[in-house]
């Protein structure tokens, strides 16, 4: 990674996280937000691969993680997991079906990170299991969704050129 | 790396608690311009959603109600009966804190913690976890996770925070815990007879036990509701509060310190030990 597209990263990630914090955290459905930060995660998998993805997730969960009364790095350790799975299956599907399965990956990697933030908190002694999970994971995924065609070109943006180009070799990629 | 920052998080190490500021007053700029960029559009949103153009209206009338109990209360005699229990459990009365005037700078951020406010005081003014936080018309929650120059404050709507409150005009004394409600709490669980003279409009207040989190006689909310089980013999009471929870805009920061040693109490405090909030994450 250059130093630009650290610098681009950075500003990305901070936007992504101010817009989360003080507008979405407004404009709620149903009393539900989504969740750009691992839409961003998700992108940045997308665009990037695994490795890179991943680190990405974790800064932008660890971000997250600093307003959250849930313990530091809890976020960052659900976003870098999903990150690192769609970074993989970005890697092994290529540019077969890419725009369609794109969508696919993204609306199925959502609810998974919502469920894994949910999982892992619970594991650690969190009350985030309620009775609103259902319409949560819906309702955010759905809106989340709604939203990933920018945040896709942002982390396009933020990781340099078209995902193809910036791309870092996948590990399935080398084994190819 | 992010099990070991899990792990010093869970240890409270300080340099986590360092990085956190440190982090939080580099991006508070950005968060003050999205805040200004941004703050329309949440508020039009909130216009649409929440017919807005009677806000203002509704906002002087809560205030004229919230001043209006609080002078209730007082020519109720509750204040004489106040004064009475604190004398008799040796504590001292609330105006003799400090407090600290803080704004509410954001509401929940989260989709899994909807009971949360920040505000833009912290340590650096003498605020500490744990302190009790209060607007005009009373009690609102209490101060978790405190930084350097902001600190989130824990509403007591939350079902995990217990408070040991005291019917106004009655020795009656419950743990009163949030619904989930937006203004709703309750007092139950065995902690009021069925034979008690509690009645729908008395005033709920907190007792301020030995081992309280909060101070003696803050203003709580009004019994609004009143359900006898008579298998069990005890009431619930429901509980509208008096301070509205939900357009917190300021907030009052009690400087109280629930382990600072007080006066040991001449009679036996009849009250039970206040529940410790469960769930409060470190954040």
């Amino acid at each position: 990674m250059t130093i630009g597209n650290f610098i681009r990263c950075a500003i990305a990630l901070v936007f992504v996280l101010v817009v989360q914090v003080e507008l979405f955290s407004e404009l709620r459905i149903w009393g539900v937000m989504p969740e750009l930060l691992l839409g961003v995660s998700i992108a940045a998998a997308w665009v990037a691969g695994p490795d890179r993805g991943a680190v990405v997730g974790f800064v932008a969960g660890l971000l997250y993680d600093l307003y959250l009364p849930t313990p530091l790095a809890l976020t960052a350790l659900a976003y870098v997991l999903v990150a690192y799975g769609v970074g993989l299956i970005s890697a092994a599907v290529a540019q077969s079906g890419e725009s369609s399965l794109r969508r696919v990956v993204s609306f199925t990697a959502i609810p998974i990170g919502i469920t894994l933030f949910i999982v892992l908190g619970e594991l650690l002694g969190e009350d985030l299991y309620g009775n609103g999970y259902v319409t949560l994971v819906i309702v955010a995924t759905i809106y989340t969704m709604v939203l990933m065609g920018p945040i896709h070109l942002l982390m396009q943006w933020a990781m340099g050129a078209n995902r193809n180009d910036a791309r870092a070799p996948s590990r399935l990629e080398m084994v190819e | 790396m992010t099990v070991t920052l899990l792990t010093l998080d869970a240890r409270n190490v300080a340099v986590i608690e360092k990085f956190k500021d440190g982090i939080a007053a580099a991006v508070s700029p950005f968060r003050g311009v999205g805040d200004k960029v941004f703050g329309p559009v949440g508020d039009a949103w909130t216009s649409v959603n929440e017919n807005d153009e009677l806000e203002g209206e509704l906002e002087r009338l809560q205030a004229e109600v919230e001043r209006l109990s609080a002078a209730q209360i007082a020519d109720s005699g509750a204040a004489e009966e106040l004064d009475g229990l604190k004398s008799q459990l040796g504590l001292p009365v609330g105006d003799e804190f400090e407090t600290v005037i803080a704004e509410v700078v954001a509401g929940s951020i989260s989709n899994f913690d909807e009971f949360v406010v920040e505000i833009n005081r912290g340590a650096s003014d003498g605020i500490q976890d744990g302190m009790p936080v209060v607007t005009v018309g009373g009690l609102v929650g209490r101060v978790e996770d405190t930084g350097q120059f902001n600190a989130r404050v824990r509403l007591i709507t939350d079902p995990t925070v217990s408070v040991t409150v005291l019917v106004v005009g009655t020795e009656e004394v419950g743990i009163m815990s949030g619904r989930g409600d937006a203004n709703l709490l309750e007092v139950g669980k065995g902690s009021v007879r069925a034979d008690s003279v509690v009645e729908v409009g008395d005033f709920i207040i907190t007792s301020g036990s030995d081992r309280s989190l909060y101070p003696a006689g803050l203003e709580v909310g009004r019994v609004e509701e009143i359900e006898v089980d008579q298998g069990k013999l005890e009431k619930k009471l429901l509980i509208q509060t008096s301070a509205s929870l939900t357009r917190l805009r300021f907030v009052t920061v009690v400087l109280f310190d629930p382990d600072a040693p007080v006066t040991e109490p001449e009679v036996e405090p009849t009250v039970a030990a206040e529940a410790e909030p469960q769930g409060e994450g470190g954040g």
